[in-house]
């Protein structure tokens, strides 16, 4: 292992929210909205690391504010010991030559008006890599290299299926050769006898071109077939980290535990008839104290309620933040 | 005992710039009391549209359905597909009621979430005073579990979640006592341990009420833990019908198959597994195949199944298979299919 290829630290992200009137007259501070809470880990050259967490936990915000997306508050991107989030705009253009993104909806991202051979030669272009006869065999090599026949550069998005959309714009992303992915959900809007295909697709990708990718998901079953590594968020913090292997056999976070027994099995010899977490993720908005999982876990007490978990290492290479991890090793 | 619904060949056709489309074809089902049979396919399989047709719902203008799908309740049986609409507002909501995937959507937004619930009761006749219809409305709130109930039935859905928008509208759908329940995608929208709360809440009223329930979906998952039954639909066409324990145990269609093996697991015994997709896409309704509709996605294809449109066939006992091929796929080992 030669060092993280992205060391995020401390990163945070507050939203501000229109303040009301009264808000106003009364003198009371606008509110604000904290999607992302103190984020630190590191990614590592060539892993796949999955973030995974239900709505309001700030996943999508991680990816985007770590390319710039969305401007971070506060905290580090150090990518090649540089800072990303200091970087000029003519600099940060540069730099998204190695860090690119997959979204989530592939039939929104693309450009319905642009060819796909239109697309790609944009990408191109802005980042000076290639134009003319140059920039035609740099097209056909990334529509092969994500499986598409090469008569798909003169069709529009809409001749296509939402498979093949996410797989142009795995294309597109790949275009400028970069050395590190987000992938923000990329399989959630397509077909289930599809969504392997991309994933194994992924995976391929990472192996031959060396790739580093985070991988954005809500559901933990999927990412177990392509993560090395996988993290849990809940309400902006990153609550469990850990070898992909030993978060699903040996979660020490409730709450990852609850998710681990939320996914509807497909094995209808092990039916679960208990609801494996009660309640609602809080709104980001007004979050509980302490530990912002309190109010649905079953192990808290007072503690939980007032001081926030800080993140620990139990095991090497195993992070969590749970004031009671080294009681809870078996699921609840 | 009869089924509450017998649903025999039906076909629905909607108008498209390019002429008539069928969306489903030749479906054949039936419902029992107390059963909750899962509708499985993916985007453009026509489990929706079924849905829909049942209830005279179908969102394109000019549709046409045909077949028969017979309604039993105590006293008579009814074709619902020769309903006038007067005559269908009053099967919808009091003999069969329907679940949509997304509940935020399917609120009224400037109404009150106890005017919502007690809508259908009053416009029907089901309760006999508005104090009734709140009573009930209570009740039915409690019963989905949305708690504080006498305050959150003045709220408006704005001030709701999404999974306790979902809750709203199954108490909404439970309201006039309806015999069944169709439930299209109802956890689709949700985050994962709400959708866990919705599935299992669902299934629990199902049981405790004795509905017949169909549950629409696009996750094994789901199936396995919730139908006894499971109908397995492709292009338009149901292409496999079996309990769900002897679907999952094997099925008896490769597409069914394909299924399972792309349903990604948490449990393994290999450490670092690989999910086996089924190579290509569904086919577009317009331009579908000759033959059998997944032939061309199908590791098992022979000349056979690229010509003449494959009949649905009992395949064993109480199991229903659209394969020329369903014997040889069932003595396959189950790695080797989709290799």
């Amino acid at each position: 292992m030669t060092g993280p290829l992205i060391d995020i630290r401390g990163l945070t992200k507050t939203f501000p929210l229109p303040g009301s009137p009264l808000r106003r007259l009364t003198g009371q501070r606008p509110r604000s909205l904290t999607a992302l809470n103190d984020v630190s880990f590191q990614i590592h050259k060539g892993e796949i690391l999955s973030i995974v967490g239900e709505s309001g936990s700030g996943k999508t915000t991680l990816g985007r504010a770590l390319l710039r997306l969305e401007e971070p508050t506060a905290g580090e991107v150090l990518f090649g010991g540089q800072d990303l989030l200091k970087l000029g705009p003519g600099l940060m253009l540069a730099a998204r030559r190695d860090l690119q993104m997959i979204f989530q909806d592939p039939w929104s991202s693309l450009n319905p008006r642009l060819s796909i051979r239109q697309t790609l030669a944009e990408v191109l272009a802005v980042h000076g890599i290639a134009t003319g006869a140059g920039a035609q065999a740099r097209i056909a090599e990334l529509l092969a290299l994500v499986g598409l026949p090469a008569d798909a550069a003169d069709r529009f998005p809409r001749h296509f299926s939402g498979g093949q959309r996410q797989r142009i714009g795995i294309a597109r992303a790949l275009a400028v050769s970069p050395s590190f992915l987000v992938a923000d959900e990329p399989v959630s809007a397509v077909d289930v006898s599809v969504q392997a295909q991309i994933m194994n697709l992924l995976i391929d990708l990472r192996d031959t071109l060396g790739l580093t990718m985070l991988m954005i998901a809500h559901d933990l079953s999927v990412v177990r077939y392509v993560s090395d590594r996988v993290g849990v968020m809940y309400l902006g913090r990153i609550v469990e980290l850990a070898p992909s292997r030993r978060i699903f056999t040996a979660a020490r976070h409730p709450y990852t535990q609850a998710l681990l027994r939320a996914a509807p099995r497909p094995d209808p010899n092990r039916r679960v008839e208990s609801v494996a977490l009660q309640g609602e993720p809080p709104s980001p908005i007004n979050p509980p104290s302490g530990c912002a999982f309190h109010t649905r876990c079953p192990f808290a007490d007072a503690r939980c309620r007032a001081e926030v978990p800080l993140l620990t290492e139990p095991d090497a290479g195993h992070t969590v933040a749970c004031h009671h991890h080294d009681r809870i090793t078996e699921p609840a | 005992m009869a089924p509450l619904l017998d649903i025999r060949g039906l076909t629905t056709v909607i108008p498209t710039r390019r002429g008539p489309m069928t969306v489903v074809e030749d479906v054949s089902f039936s419902l029992e009391a107390g059963q909750c049979l899962g509708l499985v396919g993916e985007s453009g399989s026509g489990k929706s549209m079924v849905c829909r047709s049942l209830l005279g719902l179908v969102p394109v203008p000019g549709y046409s359905t045909t077949g028969q799908a017979l309604y039993r309740n105590a006293e008579n049986s009814i074709d619902l597909l020769t309903l006038s609409e007067q005559a269908l507002t009053r099967i919808r909501g009091r003999e069969i009621a329907m679940i949509v995937q997304d509940a935020i959507s399917a609120l009224n937004p400037v109404w009150r979430i106890g005017e919502q619930i007690t809508e259908a009761m009053l416009s029907n006749g089901t309760a006999r005073s508005r104090d009734a219809a709140r009573t009930r409305a209570l009740d039915l709130m409690r019963q989905v579990g949305i708690p504080d109930s006498e305050n959150r039935l003045n709220a408006y859905p704005h001030q709701f979640s999404g999974g306790m928008c979902q809750r709203v509208v199954i108490a909404a759908a439970l309201a006039c006592s309806p015999k069944v329940i169709i439930a299209d995608e109802p956890t689709t929208a949700l985050d994962v341990t709400v959708q866990d709360q919705i599935l299992k809440l669902l299934i629990a009223l199902q049981r405790d009420l004795g509905l017949g329930l169909l549950l629409v979906t696009h996750d094994m998952g789901v199936v396995a833990q919730s139908c006894q039954r499971v109908a397995v639909m492709y292009a338009g066409q149901i292409v496999e019908i079996a309990d769900t324990a002897d679907l999952f145990a094997g099925p008896h269609h490769p597409y069914s198959k394909g299924l399972l093996d792309c349903t990604p697991r948490l449990e393994s015994a290999d450490d670092s597994p690989r999910l086996v997709p089924i190579p290509g896409m569904p086919p577009n309704l317009a331009e579908l195949p000759l033959g059998c509709r997944f032939h061309p996605r199908c590791p098992l294809a022979t000349e056979a199944c690229r010509t003449d449109p494959i009949p649905l066939r009992e395949t064993a006992p109480g199991r229903l298979s659209r394969c020329l091929r369903a014997e040889d796929l069932a003595a396959m080992a189950p790695e080797a299919v989709f290799a």
